[in-house]
Parts: C-alpha cells; sequence; structure tokens
C-alpha cells in the first residue's frame, strides 16, 4: 500500500510546483523549480510502472474514487512526463511573454495527465481530462489562431463524452476501469465515449499553436485523447464485448481512411508546422486504427506509435520551432541550407522523419512492424491495411524528406547568411530527444515488453 | 544497461560481429568529434590525426572481419523473443563478403585523402563514409531479412549523402532520387516481409530454405520475394536501368567506387538469399530471373556503348555484368542439386565485380580530380603517358571483358559452362534448347559489347590525343604530379589483384568458391582453370563480336576532327 506515493507524487508534484511559483518572485528560481518538479516526477512516473492492479477505492453510489496502476496507464504516465519535460525545458528559452500564466497551465495540465493514467474510474478518467483540457484552452489562448477550433472541439467532445458516461450510468453497471470486468454496458455507450476521445485527439493535434504549446497539445492533450480510447475499449467495456460489434468493425476502415486524407492534406501544407500538425494527426488515427483492430499485435504497434510517433513527432515540432526561434523560417522551401546554420538540429529532424516514416533501424519502425504483422494476421482485409499503411509511410516520407534534403543540400554556391542563435535548453533538449529515439529505435525491447503488456488483455 | 544485458548473453563470435558493426559508427562519431575540436585550433595536424582515424578504423573493421573465421556457421539473435529482433551470422559466403566490403572500403578510405584534399564538408563525407561501412557489414552478415532491411537503410542513407555531396545541381538531382528510391524500396521490401512473416511466422534464413521448400500456397511467396527483389533493386539504384545507378557519376571517385562496386554486391547478396534459399530450385523463379537478368545485361551493355561520358559507361556496364550474375543465379536455381558450377560462377562474379568496379571507378576518380566533365571529348587524351592510371584501367578493363589469365575470364566461362550444363541437361530430357541457346547468344552479345565499350573508353583514354592542343598540353603537364605516390600504389594494386586472382584460380578462387557454395546447399566438385582453350576461344569470340560492334558504330564517332589530326 506504501507504493501508492508512485502513483500520487506524481500528480500531487507538479500542484506543489505551483505553490512554489508564487513564493520565488525570480523567474531563474522559478525555472529551476519547475526543472526540479518535472524531473521529480518523470521519476516516480517510471517508478510507477512497477505498480499493478488497484490501490485505492472509494465508492460514492456509482462514482468510484479509484487509483490503480496498469501498463498502460504506466506507458502513458512516463510517455506523457517524459515529453512534456523536455517542452518545458525547452520553453525556458522560447517563452518571452506571460511566462507565469503560461507555467501554471502547464504544471496543471502535467498533473491533470497524470491523474488519467492512474484513474480507476471512469467519473475520475473524465474528470482529469476535463482539467487537462481546460489548462489547455489557457495555452492554447495565447496563439488565437486556434482557440475557436479548439474551444468547439472540445465542447463537442465533452458532449460525447458526458453523453456516453450518462448511459454507461443509467445501465447501473459499474465504472471501474479495472481490466477483464463484467460486461453489461451499451453499445451506444461506447461508440460515444470512443468517437469523444478520438475527436479530442484529433483536434489537439490539428490547433493551431505555438511550440512548446503545440507539444503540450500534441504530446499531451492528443496522446491522453488515444489514452482514453484504449482505456475505454480494454478497461471499461473489455475487448471481448466488441467481438460482433458493427462499430469497431467499421472504425478501423474509417480511421485508415481518414489517415491518409489526413496525409496528403499535409503534403499540400508549405507551412512545416501545419505540415507536422497534419502528420501529427495522420498517425494518431493510425494509433486508434490499430486499437480498434482488436488484434494483439496490432494493438502492439498502436502503443509503440503512440509512444515513438509521439516522441518522433515531439522531436520534429522541437526542431521546426527551433528553426522558426533561431532563423525565423517557417515555410517548407525556406529550409534550404539550413543544415548549413543547424547542422545538430536538422540531424535530430532527420533522425525524427526516419523514425516517423518507420525505416529500420529507426524508432518507429518496430510499431509499422506489429501493426502491418496484426492487420495481415486477423484482419479480412490485412492485406490492403497493410498496404494502406505502408503508403502512409510513403506519405510521411515525401512530406518530412523534402525540408531534409533541401536543408542538407543547398547547393554548391549556398553561403549561411546568419549563425544560428539558440541556446543550451533548445540544443540540449532535441539532442536528448535525437538521441532517445536512436536508442529506443536500436534497442526497443524495454518498450516492446511494455507494450506487450499492455496487449495482454487481447491474447 | 539494456545494451550491456544484451552483451552478457551473447557468444563470443557474436561480441565480434557486433563490435565489427559498431566500429565504423564510432570511427564516423571520432571523425566528427575531432573535425569539431580541429575547427577551434590553429593548423592542420589535426586532419592528419582525422585521417589516422579513419584508416584504423578501416583497418580495425577489415581485421575484425577476417577474425571471424574461426566462427564459420554461427548465428545469434539479439532481442530474440520479442516479435522482432535482430539476427546475425557468419559462413563462407558471407564471410568472403564480408571481407571484400572491408577490402573496398578500406582502398576508398586510402584513395580519399588525395582526392578530397581540395574538397569541403569532409566531416559529412568521412561519417557517412563510415556509416556505410556499417550498414554493409549489417547486410552481409545479417541473418535474417528484418536486420538485411536494416543494413540497406543505413547504407543507403549512405550512399545518398555521398551521392550528394558535391553539391551540384545533378549531384543534388540524383541525391534526391537517391532518397526517393531508397524510402521507396525499403516500403515495398518491408511489404515483402512483412508477407512472409505473416505466412512462416519468421524471416530467419535458416528457416527460410525448409519454409520456402514446403510451401504449397506459392502466389504470396511469389509476391513476396518479387517485392522484396524490386524494393531491394530500387533502393540500391540498380532498377530502373535508364535513371538510377548512373546517378553514381555525380558522387566523388572513392564513394562512387564504392556505390558501383559494394553496394550492388549488397544487392546481390540479398539476390542470393531469395533465390538460393526462398526459391532454392524453382524452376519458375529461377526461369524470370533468367529472363529479367538478360534484358538488364543487353539493354545495359547496348547502353554503355552509346553513352558519351565516363563515369555513365562505367555505371551502365556496372548494371551489365550486374544482369550476368543474376543470370547465374537464374540457373543456379534452375539445375538445383546439379548447381555447384553455378553456385561457383555467381560467388566469383560478385567477388570479381566488387574488385572490377573499385578499380575502374579509382581511375575514374583520378581522371575526374582533374577535369571540369568527364564528357568523352573532354576526357580524350587524359590518360597518354600515365602509366599507372593506363595499368589499372587496361587491368580491370580487360578483366571486365574477360581476357584470359585475368579474373573476369574464369568467371565469364564458369558461366557459359553453367549454361552448357543446362542445355546439356534439358537436351538429355528431350526438351527444346532453342530458347537457352538464344540467351547463351545474348551471353556472348553482352561480352561482346562490353569488349566494344571498354575500347570506346580505353582509345579514348590512352591512345588518341585531345582535339585542344592546348588542353592536351596541360594533361601532359599532369603526367609527373597528376597522381599521387599512394593513389598510383592503388591504381596499381588494385587491378594487379583482378590479375593474381586470375593465375591463381586454382588454388585461391577454387577455395573461395568451394567455401561459399555451401550456402547454395551445394558442394564444389568441379576444378578452376586459368588458360584452356575454352577461355582462349571465349576471349577470341568476345573480341571478335567487340570488334565488330567498335568498327561498325563506334570508329566513325570516336575519329578525331581532321584539323586536330594534323599535329
Amino acid at each position: 500500500m506504501f507504493r501508492i506515493v508512485y502513483l500520487l507524487v506524481p500528480v500531487l508534484m507538479p500542484l506543489t510546483c505551483l505553490v512554489g511559483l508564487y513564493l520565488f518572485p525570480q523567474m531563474q528560481r522559478r525555472r529551476r523549480l519547475i526543472a526540479g518538479g518535472l524531473l521529480f516526477t518523470v521519476i516516480f512516473s517510471i517508478l510507477g510502472t512497477t505498480l499493478q492492479g488497484a490501490y485505492w477505492v472509494n465508492s460514492f453510489g456509482w462514482f468510484e474514487l479509484s487509483l490503480q496502476g496498469t501498463p498502460m496507464g504506466a506507458i502513458f504516465a512516463v510517455t506523457v512526463g517524459f515529453l512534456l519535460t523536455l517542452a518545458g525545458l525547452f520553453g525556458f528559452e522560447v517563452i518571452k511573454d506571460k511566462e507565469s500564466s503560461y507555467y501554471i497551465a502547464f504544471l496543471v495540465l502535467f498533473a491533470a495527465l497524470q491523474a488519467m493514467a492512474c484513474a480507476g474510474s471512469l467519473p475520475l478518467l473524465l474528470i482529469s481530462w476535463l482539467v487537462a483540457a481546460l489548462a489547455a484552452d489557457h495555452l492554447v489562448r495565447r496563439s488565437p489562431d486556434g482557440v475557436r477550433f479548439y474551444r468547439i472541439g472540445t465542447l463537442i467532445s465533452s458532449f460525447l463524452l458526458f453523453a456516453g458516461t450518462a448511459l454507461c450510468i443509467q445501465s447501473g453497471t459499474s465504472l471501474s476501469l479495472l481490466p477483464h470486468k463484467a460486461a453489461g454496458l451499451p453499445d451506444a455507450a461506447a461508440a460515444l465515449l470512443i468517437l469523444g476521445f478520438s475527436l479530442h485527439a484529433v483536434v489537439c493535434q490539428l490547433t493551431p499553436a505555438h511550440v512548446p504549446t503545440a507539444v503540450a497539445l500534441h504530446s499531451g492533450m492528443g496522446t491522453a485523447g488515444l489514452f482514453g480510447v484504449i482505456q475505454v475499449i480494454c478497461c471499461l467495456f473489455g475487448p471481448a464485448a466488441f467481438a460482433n460489434s458493427l462499430f469497431l468493425r467499421i472504425m478501423p476502415v474509417a480511421y485508415l481512411a481518414l489517415a491518409l486524407a489526413a496525409g496528403i492534406v499535409a503534403l499540400t501544407r508549405q507551412n512545416l508546422l501545419r505540415r507536422l500538425c497534419w502528420l501529427g494527426t495522420s498517425q494518431s488515427l493510425i494509433v486508434l486504427f490499430g486499437v480498434c483492430t482488436l488484434s494483439s499485435a496490432a494493438f502492439t504497434g498502436a502503443v509503440l506509435l503512440m509512444i515513438l510517433g509521439t516522441m518522433c513527432l515531439t522531436t520534429l515540432l522541437l526542431c521546426a520551432c527551433a528553426f522558426q526561434y533561431a532563423q525565423g523560417k517557417t515555410l517548407v522551401p525556406q529550409m534550404e541550407g539550413i543544415g548549413r546554420q543547424m547542422p545538430l538540429a536538422l540531424f535530430c529532424f532527420g533522425c525524427a522523419s526516419f523514425g516517423l516514416i518507420g525505416l529500420p533501424p529507426f524508432a518507429g519502425s518496430s510499431a509499422r512492424w506489429f501493426l502491418a504483422t496484426g492487420a495481415l494476421h486477423d484482419l479480412p482485409w490485412g492485406l490492403i491495411a497493410a498496404i494502406a499503411l505502408l503508403v502512409l509511410a510513403a506519405i510521411s516520407a515525401v512530406a518530412l524528406l523534402q525540408p531534409l534534403s533541401h536543408g542538407f543540400f543547398p547547393g554548391k554556391d549556398f553561403e549561411p547568411d546568419t549563425k544560428m542563435h539558440y541556446g543550451p535548453c533548445v540544443g540540449v533538449t532535441i539532442l536528448v530527444l535525437a538521441g532517445v529515439l536512436l536508442v529506443v529505435g536500436l534497442f526497443p525491447a524495454y518498450i516492446l515488453y511494455w507494450a506487450q503488456s499492455a496487449a495482454v488483455i487481447f491474447a | 544497461m539494456e545494451f550491456l544485458h544484451i552483451l552478457s548473453g551473447v557468444p563470443a563470435a557474436a561480441k565480434l560481429i557486433l563490435l565489427v558493426l559498431a566500429l565504423p559508427l564510432l570511427g564516423g562519431i571520432g571523425v566528427w568529434g575531432i573535425s569539431l575540436y580541429g575547427q577551434t585550433i590553429p593548423g592542420n595536424s589535426w586532419r592528419d590525426r582525422r585521417d589516422a582515424i579513419i584508416w584504423s578504423t578501416c583497418g580495425l573493421t577489415l581485421l575484425g572481419v577476417l577474425l571471424l573465421k574461426p566462427y564459420w556457421h554461427t548465428e545469434f539473435s539479439v532481442l530474440a523473443g520479442t516479435g522482432i529482433g535482430y539476427s546475425f551470422g557468419v559462413d563462407g559466403l558471407r564471410y568472403v563478403l564480408a571481407v571484400l566490403a572491408g577490402i573496398l572500403w578500406m582502398t576508398a578510405s586510402l584513395f580519399s585523402r588525395g582526392y578530397l584534399s581540395h574538397s569541403s564538408h569532409k566531416m559529412r563525407y568521412y561519417f557517412f563514409f563510415l556509416l556505410g561501412e556499417s550498414g554493409i557489414l549489417c547486410v552481409l552478415l545479417s541473418a535474417d531479412l528484418y536486420t538485411m532491411l536494416m543494413g540497406f537503410v543505413l547504407l543507403n542513407t549512405a550512399c545518398w549523402v555521398l551521392t550528394g555531396h558535391l553539391e551540384s545541381d545533378a549531384a543534388r538531382a540524383a541525391a534526391r532520387r537517391a532518397l526517393l528510391g531508397m524510402v521507396a524500396g525499403a516500403l515495398l521490401t518491408m511489404l515483402g516481409i512483412f508477407l512472409l512473416q505473416n505466412m512462416f511466422g519468421t524471416v530467419r534464413f535458416a528457416a527460410l530454405q525448409v519454409l520456402g521448400a514446403t510451401c504449397q500456397n506459392r502466389l504470396p511467396l511469389y509476391s513476396a520475394g518479387i517485392l522484396i527483389l524490386i524494393g531491394i533493386s530500387i533502393s540500391c539504384a540498380v532498377w530502373p536501368l535508364p535513371k538510377r545507378l548512373p546517378s553514381t557519376a555525380f558522387a566523388p571517385g572513392p564513394a562512387a567506387a564504392l556505390l558501383a562496386g559494394a553496394v550492388t554486391v549488397a544487392w546481390l547478396f540479398s539476390a542470393m538469399v531469395l533465390s538460393g534459399l526462398l526459391f532454392w530450385r524453382d524452376g519458375y523463379w529461377g526461369f524470370m530471373l533468367v529472363i529479367l537478368s538478360i534484358v538488364i545485361a543487353v539493354f545495359a551493355a547496348v547502353s554503355a556503348v552509346f553513352n558519351k561520358e565516363l563515369k555513365r559507361t562505367l555505371s551502365l556496364l556496372c548494371i551489365s555484368q550486374t544482369g550476368l550474375i543474376l543470370l547465374s543465379l537464374g540457373f543456379c536455381c534452375l539445375l538445383g542439386y546439379n548447381s555447384s558450377v553455378a553456385a561457383a560462377a555467381v560467388v566469383l562474379q560478385t567477388i570479381h565485380h566488387g574488385l572490377c568496379q573499385l578499380v575502374l571507378f579509382l581511375c575514374a576518380g583520378a581522371i575526374c580530380m582533374h577535369l571540369p566533365d568527364l564528357k568523352l571529348s573532354t576526357i580524350r587524351g587524359f590518360g597518354r603517358g600515365k602509366l599507372s592510371l593506363a595499368i589499372g584501367f587496361s587491368l580491370g578493363a580487360a578483366s571486365l571483358c574477360g581476357m584470359p589469365l585475368l579474373f573476369g575470364s574464369v568467371c565469364l566461362t564458369l558461366l557459359q559452362n553453367t549454361q552448357m550444363d543446362f542445355i546439356s541437361a534439358l537436351a538429355g530430357m528431350g526438351q527444346s534448347t532453342h530458347f537457352f541457346q538464344g540467351i547463351r547468344i545474348l551471353t556472348v552479345l553482352t561480352c561482346g559489347l562490353t569488349v566494344a565499350a571498354m575500347a570506346k573508353l580505353l582509345v579514348l583514354l590512352f591512345l588518341q590525343k585531345n582535339e585542344d592542343p592546348a588542353l592536351q598540353a596541360k594533361y601532359d603537364a599532369l603526367n609527373q604530379r597528376g597522381i599521387s605516390v599512394l593513389m598510383k600504389i592503388l591504381l596499381i594494386g588494385s587491378g594487379a589483384i583482378l590479375l593474381l586472382c586470375g593465375i591463381s584460380a586454382p588454388f585461391t578462387l577454387r577455395r573461395i568458391a568451394h567455401s561459399c557454395v555451401g550456402f547454395f546447399s551445394t558442394t564444389l566438385t568441379n576444378q578452376i582453370c586459368v588458360l584452356t582453350w575454352e577461355h582462349l576461344e571465349l576471349a577470341l569470340l568476345y573480341l571478335l563480336v567487340g570488334a565488330i560492334v567498335y568498327f561498325v558504330f563506334l570508329y566513325k564517332r570516336l575519329r578525331p576532327h581532321p584539323q586536330s589530326t594534323t599535329e
């Protein structure tokens, strides 16, 4: 029971940092506090991976207040914790105005996502998600372009999620998220909950925002939406409940088609950040496809893609931000010769690009492997799905290799007009991420072990 | 921690293989480090240290590969049991090809110093140069298709950067094509591997032969095989013919030698894996290979004859040779258990191909160091008075044309013997042999076309004078100081290897072939001869065809204008 602190500390630590923000007026001290708090949280998230099962259960009628440790929750907590910590460090250099208000929202979002990871019941999951969505709304407000889009998307998602929850409550069955629970929940509730979380994941990916807010949205809230879908399918209902579900037969096709469409739209975007947003959407939809196939191998691939794809995309976003921050370059044609000015950043961009495409030995290849072999093995239209996955990889390749190729080979006569101007926070962050991607790509065993542990439920 | 855990559970052979794979990468990081450090200190002493790191990395890697000999028939997996792992192994064929790759990289690294003395971005060049070595060794020492694909991605990433290194518009366009080819090829290969994994549950070489032979549902098997073959061909720039491999023309000389020699060796190894394991004794696959290969060989040889640029001509001849090797592989599948000669032909042709492309492209590199372009009109007369260049190029060219006493003669004779064996076997069974007689004639035609193309280059480079006397005078002035001593040694040495191998064929080449044909589940019992009437007869035939083609199609075109010959 003592080990419950592994679950509580990641939630409470960011909130404690919030208090610290008021105690220390100097920004430098605040930054140290935030950095320390985030790193501490990540360490406890990693320790939380040792937990298994429910740790605290209190029922108040249908409202069950419980915490639990699951492989999926641990994966989500560590991934989101690691990426948001790096985004936070990146922000120390990039965020210039209203820094305090930014970090307050950021820390609340961080705590809420950690709470989602250990939520043991649907109401707790929803409350955490709602808090995170509100905190994200505060972050989105920093770039006014996306506020309306995000709010409408969040409103529709909330409506779907609360309607689904209401249907679940009406059925009188337990809303616990412990795996292998009894069936009896209505199919319509499942559809509403899955659509709600999926929609919000996509909305978060597509919302225009500046980096590192974009990272908080993509890696934080986007992944939270995917995690929500996984929790609903695997824990709330259980895969067996969907064995003959028409909804889950249609959804993989729909997700794959939408992923293809998003990939094609990405190709048409000349703004690098927007292009990455659309690619992120495509990746999220592939994750949802893998989850909805209800195949053990494809689920493993989906979880791997959720982790590795998000890491790759975060690296790409941070690199794109570094290009913009140091050189003021945002459009793909402007990337000509960027490799001369920022060789390390473009090298990291290249590693993440190959990872997102899914070429071995880069991170992301293992995800494609399991997704495709799972689809081939368990779906009647598996060959089409495998080809579609490879077409998507090709689309990603075209979208990402264009800036890479222009950036590395600008031509013999190219003279760099300016030198790079970014500090250690930016450089170290992207370097750490690229290093982790290379190591994880070469040695995916531990992440694979986690993903396969999470996929046991389908066996 | 994970890495240490992996190392604790593997035998000595596995550690050595991992070390061999990691060494070039570490060397690349070392080069990067010392180049960054060098930019902060005055003087050029760090450049020598950088070159020392590169040479010692290539040398140690070659040594490491050589030390693998006691561990033949060893296989091991990293991360086995997770459903996706890396498998490596050594046997006769893989050992010989890995040693060949080590030699090619060592020679190219030595040649690079002089070649790149005035080039910029050397750090980038050397980093990816060494990454390419890791990649090719990963391909050649792999024991499953997924690991092989991983090696190809590393190798082709290096090729992409090396192709675009000079950053001319043409080089950049070629690099872009190489990058797209790499990704498209890798994705197609992945689809083929997914299909095989779905069918068999494994893609390990050790299991493929049995599973391929007993597989009843052949259509998905052929689909997977074709996807993998096409995918790797695209990523290695062997296919489609007219556009891709000639892009090696834009890479710096030593890199071009590796692209033409080593990368195609890696590609041929993948073709051997498919044909020697997955489709072993599969007549349909063999027949498809025969048709495909003869089309490639003839088409590329014809293109080479009429091409008007040195490196492109060499690249096209390289493709033509690749076609002939694929032809032997096709006969290997057709002959089944009696394929020991065909298997020996495949192995020796592959080794010959790597060595021959090395010497020819190094010679091309030595030429293009001093010239703005390699058009035939520009290179005319450049080789006059340059003995080392003449020896190296002539030996490479003569070997490629199958002249007696050289390595190439042994290979082409084995190929002809293979074809004769198959035709005799068909005749013995009472079946028509017209088609394969036609293939034999086309093979002779290909070799004749190769002779014509090579004669074109030799005449232009070493016999004729340039139409511009001033330019010729400039070329003549380079005779003493144009090529460094190290480069001269490398040119003559790499050419001399072809002669030495040819002369000592009954001992060296037979031994090599004997140790390699086990990969094709056969044993070599035949002798390999150096100089027989058969060798002479074939050489005369090739010369005759080549002379006809040369005098009919090329002689008038290559003749210098009358005003330039008046001197």
